[in-house]
């Protein structure tokens, strides 16, 4: 077993760098797909939101529908912008995460268990890609439902547990090597 | 030789250069932020009179109650610019840094790594694109001006990380299956020192 405190800073297993990379690249694409077709985006949701009115409440007035239109698309739009911010983010606090596990956390058992979750974080930025998609065809509530339901609070629970642990493991660790100092000190009287 | 992505291996610091291109993006973005709340109001006065001195660029007609609402919506759109010169200027430095210090540590020095730091460190450049955007708006007008940014600045430096990253995607993804298909042999089988 290792040193408690190690002052060097290790790599995350090849897993977990090549999945921070992957939500990275992937975020990185959906900015400049969002910045680039911007206005295609909202054209194509707006139309296709229009396309059924029984899904998103829609009656026909076109004052009514002309308001609430815009609400539906821009939930959709949020979906996507939500999903490059968070993925972009996410990959940095998994990589950061990963790193701290794998130069402070001695026991290798809890390592690849914190890494597991950890890795868990790089599907939460998909939950904002998945409502931003489902809101066409189910409406803005089921979608965001199924993916709270599904991805969110399944994902961002598991890195959420992941950093608690991750405290909590330190905290053990620290005190257990405070505690063979002090029964290998010698004894002064 | 130990397999440079193997778990645990000590994190290699990118070039220099890089470091420093991070350091100082990061620097501007937070001035930046300093700057858009402590001089909001004298940046708006300056573009508005800029603007005023273009009317035909950016469809003034001379009516106060139709020019006002112009005005503010061409205002709100350089504001909405500078904030995200700060977010992106943030958030870019801190992902070229991350990336250049993957490809440091994973990917043995090679044409590769170097084509690799080079498109990372180009993309130090995407968020000034943001910076010059308000300079291109004023003479322009809000759509050319937007446009110039996008093909000078956002397309070349922003595609540039974003090639970068998936390069870098599909390496690792080669590595991890190379792992898989050809083990690491255990420390000590032909002499060497293994990775801990």
């Amino acid at each position: 077993m290792r040193s408690p405190w190690p002052t060097s800073w290790r790599c995350p297993p090849l897993p977990v760098l090549f999945l921070s990379v992957l939500i990275l690249a992937l975020a990185e694409t959906a900015g400049a797909i969002i910045g680039r077709y911007r206005g295609d985006i909202n054209t194509w949701l707006t139309e296709a939101v229009s396309r059924r009115p029984e899904v998103h409440g829609l009656t026909g007035s076109r004052d009514y529908d002309a308001e609430l239109i815009p609400q539906i698309v821009f939930q959709s739009e949020a979906g996507l912008s939500f999903f490059h911010t968070h993925g972009e983010g996410m990959a940095l606090v998994v990589l950061a995460g990963g790193t701290v596990v794998s130069s402070l956390v001695a026991s290798r058992a809890a390592r690849g268990f914190l890494n597991v979750l950890l890795a868990a974080g790089v599907v939460f930025p998909l939950g904002f890609l998945a409502y931003a998609g489902l809101i066409v065809p189910m409406g803005v509530d089921p979608a965001v439902d199924w993916a709270e339901r599904w991805i969110l609070i399944p994902a961002g629970s598991a890195v959420t547990a992941a950093f608690a642990l991750l405290a909590l493991a330190l905290v053990v660790q620290g005190v257990r090597a405070r505690g063979a100092r002090k029964g290998s000190a010698p004894a002064t009287r | 030789m130990t397999d440079p992505a193997a778990e645990g291996t000590l994190w290699r610091r990118p070039p220099l250069p890089m470091i420093l291109a991070c350091v100082a993006l990061i620097g501007l973005a937070e001035a930046a932020g300093g700057a858009m709340v402590k001089f909001k109001w004298p940046i708006a006065n300056m573009a508005r009179e800029l603007m005023l001195r273009r009317p035909a660029v950016h469809g003034l007609v001379g009516v106060r109650e139709v020019d006002e609402e112009v005005l503010d919506k061409l205002k709100q759109a350089i504001d909405a610019q500078l904030r995200l010169f700060h977010l992106h200027a943030e958030g870019m430095g801190l992902v070229i840094l991350t990336g250049a210090m993957i490809v440091a540590t994973v990917v043995p020095a090679s044409p590769l790594q170097r084509w690799l730091y080079w498109l990372l460190g180009l993309g130090a450049l995407y968020p000034l694109g943001y910076l010059a955007a308000p300079a291109f708006i004023i003479p322009l007008g809000l759509e050319r001006g937007k446009r110039v940014a996008e093909v000078l600045f956002w397309i070349p430096f922003g595609g540039a990380v974003i090639v970068a990253m998936w390069v870098l995607t599909g390496w690792l993804a080669r590595e991890m299956w190379r792992r898989h298909r050809t083990p690491l042999r255990p420390a000590g089988d032909d002499g060497e020192a293994g990775a801990r």
